[in-house]
């Protein structure tokens, strides 16, 4: 067994749409030497849901909380939504009420609820910061780096709380360590619209095409991203947004392991990069 | 009919917290969606609940146009907000009347296996990409949960 070693839960969206941040997570800690185990059984953290029916959310979340727990380790979390959705879960599972419910639609006991973790607090951590740095392999030193912190990690505060929603500072601590520019940029903390794209895709285009037009007016070359929902609407739907606007320039969209990742000297397949929409070509040279 | 008679005990709560608003408009102002889509406007949605004008509301496509952000509730001087409300209103509305198109199949597919999205479909892919393959729960689990959704 590795001395730090978390239960990792993937949900929907990277598994099915963004494989890039299983492919770089994957390869970033293992260079790290953080474990991972995988869990079978798991599904949807339950937030897609939480419009419809709370209870019905809360108990997806609570299931696949459980499964997590029997391996005794802490919880890992990449997605933002998964991460708030987690920690509701574990908020209201305190309730003895709710607890019998559940045994009762799950037919579990009751069990202790894990420490849960998003990736960029691990990455983040000032003794992983050293570490990182101390086995850099690759100068990102000239890049201009936009991040893109998106909403569910940090809020609503009185719930969450780890951060600062208002001056998210994780991204801008990880990307300053590997010696990179971190750019700020008009509505820098504003959400990606992914919630939304469900429904109807031509707001958070419009959404979308904000974002990116203040990031390139700021001088970024690149954004980072901490949740695959936002690396969606960033990367997937980048070129869509910018169809009507002449001249606009498209923004490589990494994931922060991706980036981490790049300086510790990934191989761009290790780091699913011939995945992502926008090619980074004219950033860094791969 | 008095509107009263399907309030439950969440929008009640809620609709005696929204009282606090005094209508400054800091979540408009603050709000991603409101900047694009005249027709979605936090201040005026708290205002119509303030007055319990609720059915407006629910049959509204506009409470659907939230990205649940949650920055209205973060800035909100009086600690209210809209997503809150909304997210209770999306609730009340899909009781009975017309959910999204988009929901309707997120529904089907977590009775399937648990993800809003095909994953049995993928592990092929994942076999070539070097990735483990993905083990699904059982279809029975998931459609317990769900009972009842639509």
């Amino acid at each position: 067994m590795k001395e730090r070693e978390y239960a990792i839960f993937w949900g929907c969206t990277t598994l099915y749409r963004e494989q890039s941040y299983e492919i770089s997570t994957r390869s970033v800690l293992q260079e790290l030497d953080i474990g991972l185990l995988d869990v079978n059984g798991l599904g949807c953290c339950g937030l897609p849901i939480l419009p419809l029916d709370e209870d019905a959310a809360i108990t997806m979340a609570v299931r696949n909380l459980y499964l997590l727990a029997q391996t005794e380790r802490p919880i890992l979390t990449i997605c933002n939504g998964c991460y708030k959705m987690f920690r509701d879960a574990s908020r209201r599972y305190e309730d003895e009420e709710f607890q019998k419910i559940i045994e009762e639609k799950l037919g579990i006991e009751k069990f202790e609820i894990p420490e849960i973790y998003h990736i960029v607090e691990i990455l983040s951590d000032e003794d992983v910061l050293e570490e990182i740095k101390s086995r850099k392999k690759r100068e990102i030193g000239g890049m201009r780096i936009a991040g893109h912190s998106g909403c569910h990690f940090y809020r609503p505060k009185k719930d969450l709380s780890k951060g600062d929603p208002e001056r998210p500072q994780e991204l801008r601590r990880i990307v300053e360590a590997l010696g990179g520019e971190y750019v700020e940029y008009w509505d820098e903390t504003e959400c990606c619209g992914a919630t939304v794209a469900l429904i109807d895709l031509k707001l958070p285009l419009e959404i979308v095409r904000e974002k990116v037009l203040n990031m390139e007016r700021f001088g970024a070359d690149s954004v980072v991203t901490m949740c695959p929902s936002c690396h969606m609407m960033l990367d997937l739907y980048q070129r869509q947004a910018l169809r009507d606007i002449k001249g606009a320039r498209e923004i490589p969209v990494l994931h922060i392991t991706q980036l981490v990742g790049l300086f510790l000297g990934l191989s761009p397949d290790e780091l699913g990069l011939h995945l992502n929409k926008v090619k980074l070509h004219n950033v860094i040279v791969t | 009919m008095g509107e009263r008679e399907h309030l439950n005990g969440a929008i009640t709560q809620i609709l005696r917290e929204i009282k606090r608003c005094y209508q400054c408009g800091t979540c408009v102002s603050s709000c991603p969606v409101a900047k694009h889509e005249g027709r979605y406007n936090p201040r005026r949605i708290l205002r119509r609940a303030q007055l319990e004008n609720l059915e407006p509301l629910i049959g509204s496509d506009v409470i659907w146009l939230c990205t649940t952000c949650y920055t209205c509730v973060d800035r909100c001087p009086q600690s209210v907000g809209a997503a809150n409300l909304i997210l209770e209103l999306r609730r009340m509305s899909v009781r009975g009347r017309k959910l999204p198109e988009g929901f309707i199949k997120i529904i089907e597919e977590l009775k399937k296996d648990g993800y809003i999205y095909p994953i049995d479909s993928i592990n092929r892919r994942r076999e070539r990409m070097g990735l483990p393959p993905i083990v699904v729960g059982k279809k029975e689990e998931f459609e317990k949960i769900l009972e009842g959704i639509i």
